[in-house]
């Protein structure tokens, strides 16, 4: 089996996983609206304020279902405003009602404090700024917790006459409880925990550091390492473009970090020219250098420029155990 | 961050967590099989099945043990979260659907998260530490249930459950402890920053204060080579180390002298666990300057380039050093702050 192709595929696979769980927020909050419009007109049952919340949740979910996969933090942001929002609604319902009693009309309140909060923190990211992700984690956990005990207890609840109202569809809060957790996965995806403003710094320096460092354990593969020696061979692409004869790219990998580093020869010029990159794409700041020399040993490549490069890459294979 | 680097291999410690793991997941087995043979109450329980499927887990435990970390990791978070669902099965059309579902969507992250280990993600590890934890609160929930239960007497003695569920939490307290181990889970924000702002540090920083050692000048300008070290092969024939500190920042002065024409090149790098592509100026000339009392070499390079560094008579005692810097030292052996980047003086 090919291990380094199966690794690559799910890989993949787990890249388009965040965009695919904004799509079940998206799909849940359509479904759960059309749900409970379905039974405001089938059964009639509810209030306009009812109505209004679940109207919210379809447009929300049917805007997140279009544009969900475009902007993961904006849909997020109106994942939770529309929970927030909704949550707000339904429990304000309950205390206009006039049914509750003092403990349970303080619950809700709680649970009403929760939304406002998780309003507050989506609003945010509906802006499309990560902050305060953890109060929003903390929020949306609290939430859930307070939905499971009621399920947990609810057997025992039921005894409670006051309490009626907040035990009239365990199953309603199951659903709540699945997309209170859906949104707790989507908080953990790398763009919104890299999205934060200590994130973004992180990144940068990222960059930085991949241009101008290298891990002590630095490698490239022999492939590579042949390729650079001889100045030809199988990586090596012919541009001859009037500047550049050929150049080639190949990958550095190290403990902490890697890089890509573009080998260039120019028309009519000796030394080796390279560019060092965080990432392929994009190149306007880069680590630009030299190389006069190029030397390797049984399992390292040294690379000496007159201007003062000086230093050496591991040779390996790149496939995992 | 996805890693593509091998890591090494367990050291002692948790190499016998693994191994504990491992015994805890037997155990698990061995209470179910002992409830069969006896006949105790627990055997009929639905989820006796999950109970005898714990061997599975713990023998490929065994068979990880002098694999790298992200074996056991994956391992145990794809079998025990798969056998944890199996257990979860019986429960889903017999009224407790509310409380099954939630407990297999955080099963299947956790399986989820195994694997994306497995694939080198090391945020993973920290999501599955996370979902541990939230585990032994599952466990000491289901635990005070089943105690308080018996206690009521209005259910069969549930001892080997209480057993079963015992060990099961110990698996998670020591698959947790595993995970807090050193460099296998994804490293803190803070410390990212901390480990980025260190390498533009070491290329772009340098305070005034910072010196050198009077002894070592003539050494670094190649006056006296007696203490520098030749090389066999390459286009260097030689070169000589010497040290620029900066504070509890120690910085490496390379010298080095080119094989064909004899051309003295002098490098700057802090010594931390990366290393630059190499920046070094040819040395053209240099001299001793005082100012304002202080004694200074200064040195030159090509177009336009020069530098200068204070002279002192004796490098900072070590000891003392790591005094002044107490709270940076300790914040390198705190366990949580698991990182590998040895952060040398910031």
């Amino acid at each position: 089996m090919d291990w380094q192709r199966v690794r690559s595929e799910l890989l993949c696979i787990y890249g388009v996983f965040p965009t695919f769980i904004a799509m079940v927020m998206g799909v849940l909050l359509t479904i759960r609206g059309i749900w409970e419009i379905y039974k405001y007109f089938s059964y009639g049952d509810m209030t306009g304020i009812a109505l209004i919340s679940h109207v919210v949740m379809l447009i929300a979910g049917i805007f997140i279902i279009i544009y969900g996969k475009k902007d993961m933090i904006r849909t997020i942001g109106l994942y939770a405003l529309t929970l927030g929002f909704t949550r707000l609604l339904l429990r304000y319902e309950m205390i206009q009602s006039g049914t509750l009693g003092p403990v349970t009309t303080l619950m809700v309140a709680v649970m009403m404090a929760l939304a406002l909060n998780l309003m507050y923190t989506g609003i945010s990211f509906a802006r499309g700024l990560v902050i305060r992700r953890t109060s929003m984690i903390l929020t949306t956990g609290a939430m859930t917790a307070f939905n499971l005990i009621l399920i947990v207890f609810a057997q025992y609840l039921e005894e409670i006459p006051e309490a009626a109202p907040l035990l009239a569809e365990m199953t309603t809060k199951m659903i709540e409880v699945l997309m209170y957790l859906v949104l707790i996965v989507m908080l953990d995806a790398e763009e919104i925990r890299y999205g934060t403003s200590d994130g973004k710094h992180i990144r940068h320096l990222d960059r930085i550091r991949a241009n101008y460092r290298i891990d002590k354990d630095a490698y490239i593969s022999p492939e590579a390492a042949d390729c650079l020696m001889n100045k030809a061979g199988p990586l090596w692409k012919e541009v001859n473009d009037g500047t550049v004869e050929k150049e080639m790219s190949f990958k550095v990998t190290g403990r902490s970090m890697g890089a890509v580093i573009i080998a260039q020869i120019w028309s009519g010029k000796e030394p080796l020219y390279l560019t060092v990159i965080p990432k392929d794409g994009t190149i306007v700041y880069a680590n630009r250098m030299k190389i006069d020399i190029v030397e390797r040993t049984d399992d390292a490549i040294h690379f000496y420029g007159r201007d003062g490069q000086d230093f050496h890459f591991g040779i390996e294979e790149e496939e995992l155990e | 961050m996805i890693t593509e680097k091998l890591e090494p291999h367990m050291k002692i410690v948790p190499k016998i967590m693994v191994l504990a793991m491992s015994i805890c997941c037997i155990v698990c087995c061995g209470v179910g099989v002992y409830s069969i043979i006896f006949g105790k109450p627990f055997a009929s329980d639905p989820s006796i099945v999950s109970v005898l499927m714990m061997i599975i887990p713990g023998i490929l435990l065994l068979l990880t043990i002098n694999r790298p970390p992200r074996y056991p990791i994956s391992i145990f978070a794809v079998v025990v979260g798969i056998v944890d669902i199996i257990a979860n099965a019986p429960y889903f059309f017999s009224g407790y659907l509310s409380v099954v579902l939630p407990n297999v969507f955080v099963d299947l992250i956790f399986i989820a998260s195994g694997i994306h280990a497995f694939l080198g993600d090391q945020h993973s590890a920290s999501r599955l530490f996370y979902i541990s934890l939230i585990q032994i609160l599952f466990h000491t929930g289901s635990i005070l249930t089943v105690v308080v239960a018996n206690a009521m007497n209005d259910t069969p003695s549930l001892t080997e459950m209480t057993a079963f569920l015992s060990f099961s939490m110990a698996n998670y307290i020591l698959y947790t402890l595993f995970l807090l181990q050193p460099g296998i889970r994804e490293e803190t924000m803070e410390r990212k920053l901390k480990r980025g702002m260190t390498a533009v540090e070491a290329m772009l920083s340098i305070s005034p204060e910072a010196f050198i050692l009077r002894k070592d000048v003539p050494a670094i300008i190649g006056e006296d080579m007696s203490a520098w070290t030749p090389i066999q092969e390459g286009p260097i024939e030689c070169f000589h180390e010497a040290k620029l500190y900066d504070g509890n920042r120690i910085f490496k002065i390379t010298s080095k002298k080119w094989r064909d024409d004899g051309t003295l090149v002098i490098g700057i790098d802090q010594d931390i666990l990366t290393s630059s592509y190499g920046s070094t100026i040819c040395l053209r000339a240099h001299r001793i300057e005082e100012i304002d009392g202080e004694t200074y070499l200064r040195i030159y390079g090509d177009d336009g380039y020069f530098a200068r560094m204070l002279l002192r008579d004796k490098a900072p005692n070590a000891g003392i050093r790591r005094l002044i810097h107490k709270k940076e030292n300790e914040e390198k052996s705190n366990i949580i702050v698991d990182t590998e980047e040895a952060v040398i003086g910031q």
